[in-house]
């Protein structure tokens, strides 16, 4: 396996937002359900990041599988998020 | 492990296109400009997995890397889709935290305007210059007020006010004083010399500098003669 720039440059991107994303999320007011799965969500993403440069040095091929299962992880969180939130919006609206 | 691998890029195509639907079907909302953007900025990003882990999962049926060559830079949009939809939804919430405050202020105001016009007595508050800047109801039928819709405020007949103590004026500029008053006798005249007496108390309004900002006046309705 080979380090390619393109893992670089997207640790890079992913670095220099998360502060910004991490300082904004925490201002807002989200559920206590949809919270955690959206923070699942990003974090099974970042950690596929950083295991797509790490498995370049050490256990390429388990790196490499648990990098892909953080992609199974991420899609599961997002779509629970993406219902929990459904379902506030109709709540909310029906509520007006 | 490279079947675990494949079992994670199925479980997040499946999961991802899951999101991205649910998403795409959460409801627009009328009012709300970045709502609806925080909504459309979410989608994408999932969006963005949905592409990735469905060209892993090609990748593995068909061997194909034409999309794997994409995804890398695909990729790289995630982060960014996910910082601005996070922006937008704390300026949607803002914006509503905003609206809602405005809501309940003009609830309050109505509310003070209606306990103001339900008081039998004439109340008035004036600016600096003696000038009528609001009228309750019994103000506005024995001062025969209306509302100036063209210039906006009130339009004011063409009177002459006299208070005690001072000329004839086409405003209540001698209601205005450094000190609130009480009992003060003023005698509005119209030109056809129709005449009302009142008998007026002052409350001096102060600006957040201290300076005068305007005089409430009230009185009692008088007594047809």
């Amino acid at each position: 396996m080979t380090l390619q720039l393109s893992e670089i440059v997207r640790l890079a991107v992913a670095v220099v937002v998360l502060p910004f994303i991490y300082r904004i999320a925490s201002q807002l007011r989200m559920s206590s359900k949809s919270r955690p799965l959206y923070s699942i969500t990003i974090a099974a993403i970042y950690v596929s990041y950083v295991l797509s440069v790490v498995e370049t040095y050490v256990a390429g091929d388990f790196l490499n599988a648990v990098q892909h299962l953080c992609y199974g992880v991420a899609g599961i969180a997002a779509a629970l998020c993406a219902y929990q939130t459904r379902v506030e919006v109709l709540r909310d609206q029906g509520g007006r | 492990m490279d079947s675990l691998a494949s079992l994670g890029d199925v479980m997040g195509f499946v999961g991802f296109g899951a999101a991205l639907l649910v998403a795409i079907s959460i409801p627009t909302a009328e009012d709300g400009t970045f709502t609806n953007m925080t909504k459309w900025l979410m989608a994408a990003s999932f969006g963005v997995y949905f592409f990735v882990t469905g060209s892993e999962v090609f990748h593995s049926v068909f061997s194909g890397t034409l999309l794997q060559d994409l995804d890398d830079y695909v990729e790289v949009l995630f982060p960014v889709l996910v910082m601005l939809s996070v922006f937008a939804a704390y300026v949607a919430q803002q914006m509503s935290d905003l609206r809602r405050a405005q809501s309940a202020m003009t609830r309050s105001y109505r509310m003070m305007v209606d306990i103001v016009d339900a008081a039998p007595a004439g109340i008035l508050v004036l600016d600096v210059a003696g000038r009528v800047n609001f009228a309750n109801d019994t103000a506005r039928e024995v001062l025969d007020l209306s509302e100036d819709y063209r210039r906006g405020g009130l339009h004011t007949p063409e009177w002459t006010v006299t208070c005690a103590g001072s000329e004839p004026a086409a405003d209540f500029g001698g209601l205005v004083g450094e000190e609130a008053a009480e009992g003060v006798d003023v005698a509005v005249e119209w030109p056809n010399g129709w005449r009302v007496d009142l008998t007026v108390s002052t409350h001096l309004l102060s600006e957040r500098s201290g300076r005068l900002g305007g005089v409430v006046a009230t009185f009692e309705r008088p007594t047809r003669a």
